[in-house]
């Protein structure tokens, strides 16, 4: 048995196990509390997860190109704000206000990404920057107190199922699975694995560098303004702190699912693996009346025990590759 | 050379049957070495032969898998550099461990910050040291406060001794100090490592320019692939006897056979602007291998990236075709210039991802369509060519960090057979490499070259020079200074050059 | 160049723009030279200017700490917990406990971070929520009773120099001695300028590491301990903004994330230029929103001028041989 086990690869294997807590921490959820097996349960804990796994896209791609993203909390609030304000609750805004929210948030992405690669920023600060810029638009926009409605149809989307399943639930599975493929199979996904491992290296194969890192940057704030307007969707008005806790929320899922920050190593089935876990936790300490002091506490202590998984084989060489420098 | 002292004197330091491997392979094999008080001992072995690995295993940088280090006759293990400084033993890097933008003084009492009251580092106290201990190595005048990045390589090479000589050494190791000096500057190293061997410390000086070791050493160990081959009176040996016992081998049956005569058909020139002002133009016919040579830091490096489009752009022109601004590496690749970097782990290979991915990275275009990867060709090409080079490897999903630097190395050969470029400039393709990839990669250079490939080779290493190269291009300060080619290619020729004709004094 | 002519040059852009909003400040308002308007600034200020070195000390090893925010939430809590009795004995407290408390959150992090080989970001980002979590056990909302001593120390004054002012001038000497004068100082550049090379000096990166992020804890500590008393009451979110913030007011001051370069007196100018900025809009009655968009685009602005490399990114210069 554990000779099969060693067989899979090891990025398999991360996978296997994450799932396999996942599925462990339902039972242990539905023995505490028989009503967590029910489907609205289920439901919403993947909705509330699709929400992070669908910023945790874009914030994957960035950690894996050796970046980060901090302005996917700003633009998820744009997203929801702008949203509900344009939206006005009528269905024919839908076309221009969805487009104009999405070009909001690539060219934001763009800029990201433009700082980053051509001005050499280091992408903590621009994305911190260009963050917080959008939070100005939002407040200014909005007069710090947003008003309006989600359209009847983003409505659907938000708070609707499709054969029972939540449909942004769906909406996640398509782009997840999109973007698994993307990273896999296309020079795109593996330009983003070698600007990652050794951007000098990927420089000195030809690829483009810059133009790689922009796109990269651009989809992040691509997939956050979108997961902003399918909030809005969900909670029909909007808040100026839609966004507050998405850009460490969604570094924790991709930390989770096996995504080293130091890039070029992971995959986006990790990160959302962890956006889920994330969510069945938060909803499993909650269920057992946790309060949210202690639900913060068993959040990083997850994360510290899993570095621990992801670190083990390191943690006894440690020593000597240090010397090694 | 000086009086060397006839009688050798007592053991400063003994190393008994040292051992110690990297994940299961043994770099240092039961080596016994000594040095004795009052000598130099140069240390010679080709790059992997486990010099450096013995010299950090005395630093306290490793600690040995068996065998004991000795000094003064007692067993010593050291735990960290700073232990073995302690106890008297001092290096000088090759790869110098200044802080470019931290100030002279404040370097040379880097990790020793513990004078003044009240646990704050007394400045003026720290400036005047440092002002004393410049003197000994004959920089009296140089300010303390300048930044180290603002100063020559030569000087801070001196900065360096200097900051060794503050710990009162036993024994001082050199470690290819003169890689990045001219000749004059090397000669003054030299008169200060004699300076210090007279007052009964024991210095070992390891490098690669066996003239120097052969003038300067009192005695001479040899060293290959991980043991000690011998040691003896420095007189005892010439360079040949040098190599053969580096390589285990004459030089001869290392390289392939050049052609006798080379076709007139040109198939690459190019138009560089010269980095010391200027331009170089240069050509390559078909079949011939260029070498590029000098001493380090004379401009090669820049002006052969510039070729890659790097730096201003170089001007090429393949086939006789027309002339072409290569503006960028993108540019270069498009017409089929390939660069290998010097640095292997730094600036070509990707060593958290696969062998698979690493061989694949510069041939995207042509093993995808749409920007889809047909993974399928991808696995069947990069498998090929990997059996072709005989990568050692587990699988082709094995991640390249995991492989031996002659593997990488292969890895980056592999990558850029697989893109089929019609220019290969290669930069130091085999520091650090066995001997037996080394014969393979000289090889693989000769059938590239055969195949119509125009090849340029930078090398800083002689022999290669003259073994594998039909011509050489030898630069000075930035431009080139001679072009040597047939029987004109010897090692006295090469060294000329290097120095410019004039012989100067030449920039740093 | 010279040692002096480095730190010159490296802080002359953050002091530059320090003067030029204070004498656009003072030109588009007279109210903006007055003693109290500067007082008020001093006391606003000193928070940010504490959470900024917290940050920049991690930062000059080229770590970074996620959970500063948190830490200084957790002392201010604390602060306002401790047991309301006007004694001075209470107030030994209230200046001793919260510090060392931060002190104690930083230390847990640096064990951490110097014994396995975690990045200090996950580290970091992981306390960050435990802290958070144990802030809000210990005050579920903002509340609690800060001593009036204490309340002294955000108001008082001591000469007619504000106690704030003194108390930031304390402590930025006491970092500015540390960095730059003592041998543990000296370990930290070099430690964050190159590894490698600081190990071969015989400094053991461990260490430095341990120090370092317990140093950020205590930083942090004090600036929640003043928190509580500038506001007379404890915040378990009350950190919360400072994350980011200390991080923003560490880069404009001329840190550099890859850690080496750096110090305190950019520290006070970067926060200074950030609590300007609030100070100018609402003296000029701007719509205080428009804070986060002048905030954005001045970090954005300063990176971009002064990134060592713009030049060459942008091929206007030739990159230095070898």
């Amino acid at each position: 048995m554990m000779g099969l086990w060693r067989k899979i690869p090891e990025g398999w294997r991360s996978l296997l196990g994450l799932w396999a807590a996942i599925l462990a921490l339902f039972a242990i959820g539905g023995m505490f509390s028989p009503g967590f097996f029910s489907v609205s349960q289920g439901g919403a804990i993947f909705r509330s997860a699709s929400f992070i796994g669908m910023v945790a896209m874009g914030q994957t791609l960035a950690i894996l190109i050796g970046g980060i993203d901090l302005s996917v909390g700003p633009l998820v609030s744009l997203g929801s704000v702008f949203g509900c304000l344009m939206l006005a609750g009528k269905d024919e805004n839908n076309l221009w206000a969805i487009s104009v929210i999405l070009l909001i948030g690539l060219t934001a992405g763009i800029l990201n990404g433009i700082g980053v690669s051509l001005l050499g920023i280091s992408p903590m600060v621009m994305t911190l920057a260009t963050g917080a810029i959008i939070t100005g638009a939002v407040l200014i926009y909005s007069q710090g107190a947003p008003t309006g409605n989600a359209s009847p149809a983003l409505r659907a989307v938000g708070v609707g199922f499709t054969w029972s399943i939540p449909n942004s639930v769906l909406i996640w599975l398509a782009l997840g699975t999109t973007l698994s493929l993307v990273l896999k199979y296309t020079t795109f996904g593996r330009g983003v694995y070698y600007i990652g491992a050794n951007e000098t290296a990927a420089g000195f194969s030809g690829l483009r560098v810059n133009f790689i890192k922009t796109a990269v940057y651009a989809l992040s704030g691509l997939t956050a303004a979108l997961t902003g307007i399918i909030i809005a969707g969900y909670t029909s008005v909007a808040f100026v702190a839609a966004g507050r806790d998405y850009p460490m929320q969604s570094i924790a899922a991709a930390v989770i699912g096996g995504v080293a920050m130091t890039g070029g190593r992971g995959g986006y089935g990790g990160a959302a693996a962890g956006a889920v876990l994330l969510c069945l936790i938060e909803s499993l300490l909650t269920n057992m009346n946790m309060q949210e002091p202690g639900r913060k506490i068993m959040n990083g202590l997850v994360i510290v025990m899993l570095m621990t998984f992801y670190y083990r084989k390191r943690l006894g060489s440690g020593s000597k590759k240090k010397a090694a420098g | 050379m000086g009086a060397k002292p006839e009688t050798a004197g007592t053991p400063v330091l003994k190393m008994q049957g040292i051992d110690k491997a990297f994940a299961g392979n043994p770099v240092v094999r039961r080596v016994d070495f000594s040095c004795l008080a009052g000598e130099i001992h140069g240390l010679v072995g080709e790059n992997g032969a486990g010099k450096s690995t013995l010299m950090k295993i005395l630093a306290g940088i490793y600690q040995p898998d068996a065998g004991n280090v000795i000094l003064n006759g007692r067993e010593v293990a050291f735990r960290n550099y700073g232990e073995a400084r302690e106890a008297g033993i001092c290096v000088v890097y090759q790869e110098l461990s200044l802080l470019p933008q931290m100030s002279v003084a404040e370097n040379i009492f880097m990790g020793r910050w513990r004078r003044g009251r009240a646990g704050l580092v007394n400045w003026p106290e720290i400036r005047k040291e440092a002002r004393l201990a410049l003197e000994k190595v004959g920089l009296g005048d140089l300010d303390v406060n300048r930044l180290v990045s603002s100063l020559p390589m030569a000087v801070r090479q001196l900065i360096e001794v200097a900051k060794a000589l503050l710990y009162e050494p036993r024994a001082v190791v050199f470690d290819e100090p003169t890689t990045t000096l001219t000749g004059s500057e090397a000669a003054r190293l030299f008169g200060l490592m004699r300076e210090l061997r007279n007052q009964g410390k024991g210095i070992i000086f390891i490098s690669h320019r066996l003239k120097e070791i052969l003038g300067v050493s009192d005695r001479i160990t040899i060293m290959k692939d991980g043991e000690r081959v011998l040691t003896g009176p420095a007189a005892d040996f010439d360079e040949n006897k040098l190599i053969y016992h580096m390589i285990g081998r004459d030089l001869t049956q290392i390289f392939p056979k050049k052609p006798v005569q080379l076709p007139d058909r040109i198939i690459f020139s190019c138009s560089a602007v010269a980095p010391g002002g200027g331009k170089i133009e240069f050509s390559v016919r078909e079949g011939e291998v260029l070498g590029i040579g000098g001493l380090n830091g004379q401009g090669q490096v820049p002006f052969l990236e510039s070729i890659f489009g790097l730096e201003t752009g170089a001007e090429v022109s393949l086939h006789g075709g027309s002339r072409i601004r290569v503006k960028s590496p993108r540019d270069a690749m498009r017409v089929g210039i390939s660069l290998i970097p010097e640095d292997r782990n730094a600036q070509s290979s990707f060593p958290i991802l696969s062998i698979r991915n690493n061989i694949a990275s510069a041939s995207l275009a042509r093993l995808s369509a749409a920007g889809f990867l047909k993974t399928w060709r991808e696995k069947r090409d990069v498998r090929k060519i990997a059996e072709e080079l005989q990568i050692r490897m587990a699988s082709l999903s094995q991640e390249v960090r995991y492989l031996s630097g002659g593997n990488v190395q292969k890895t980056v050969f592999a990558r850029w057979l697989l893109a089929s470029p019609k220019v290969m400039v290669l930069l130091s393709p085999t520091s650090g490499i066995d001997v037996g990839t080394k014969q393979q990669i000289y090889r693989l250079i000769r059938e590239l070259a055969a195949g119509g490939v125009a090849i340029i080779v930078l090398t800083g290493d002689m022999v290669e020079l003259i073994g594998l190269c039909d011509r050489v291009l030898v630069m000075y300060g930035g431009r080139v200074s001679g072009e040597l080619s047939g029987s004109e290619l010897t090692e006295e020729n090469i060294m000329r050059t290097s120095m410019g004709r004039t012989g100067g004094e030449g920039a740093a | 160049m010279t040692e002096r002519g480095r730190d010159l040059r490296m802080y002359l852009p953050v002091y530059a723009i320090v003067l030029a909003v204070y004498i656009f400040a003072g030109w588009q308002s007279a109210s903006f030279f007055t003693w109290n308007n500067n007082v008020n600034l001093f006391g606003r200020v000193t928070p940010l200017i504490l959470a900024g070195l917290a940050q920049t000390v991690v930062i000059l090893t080229g770590g970074i700490d996620l959970s500063v925010g948190s830490m200084i939430s957790v002392a201010s809590v604390t602060a306002a917990s401790l047991p309301y009795v006007d004694t001075p004995a209470n107030l030994v407290l209230w200046v001793l406990v919260p510090p060392l408390v931060g002190l104690a959150m930083g230390a847990i992090n640096g064990l951490l971070i110097a014994a396995w080989p975690f990045p200090p970001f996950i580290v970091t980002l992981a306390s960050s929520s435990i802290y958070l979590g144990v802030a809000l056990y210990i005050l579920r909302e903002p509340g609690g009773e800060v001593s009036l001593d204490a309340t002294l120390v955000s108001s008082g004054k001591i000469y007619g120099i504000p106690i704030p002012l003194l108390l930031m001038l304390a402590a930025v000497a006491a970092a500015y001695l540390l960095l730059s004068r003592t041998r543990f100082g000296r370990s930290i550049y070099a430690l964050g300028g190159n590894e490698t090379l600081a190990i071969q000096s015989g400094i053991r990166p461990g260490r430095v590491k341990f120090f370092v992020y317990s140093l950020s804890g205590l930083f942090s500590g004090l600036a929640g301990a003043y928190l509580s008393a500038w506001m007379f009451a404890g915040d378990p979110l009350g950190g919360e903004p400072y994350v980011m913030n200390s991080i923003a007011v560490a880069v404009i001051g001329g840190s550099s994330l890859m850690g080496g370069r750096g110090g305190v007196p950019g520290v006070i100018g970067g926060a200074y230029i950030f609590y300007l900025i609030n100070n100018i809009l609402n003296l000029l009655g701007i719509n205080p929103f428009y804070q986060y968009i002048a905030k954005g685009v001045i970090l954005i602005a300063a990176l971009a001028v002064s990134a060592p490399d713009l030049l060459r990114r942008l091929g206007l210069e030739r990159r230095r041989e070898q």
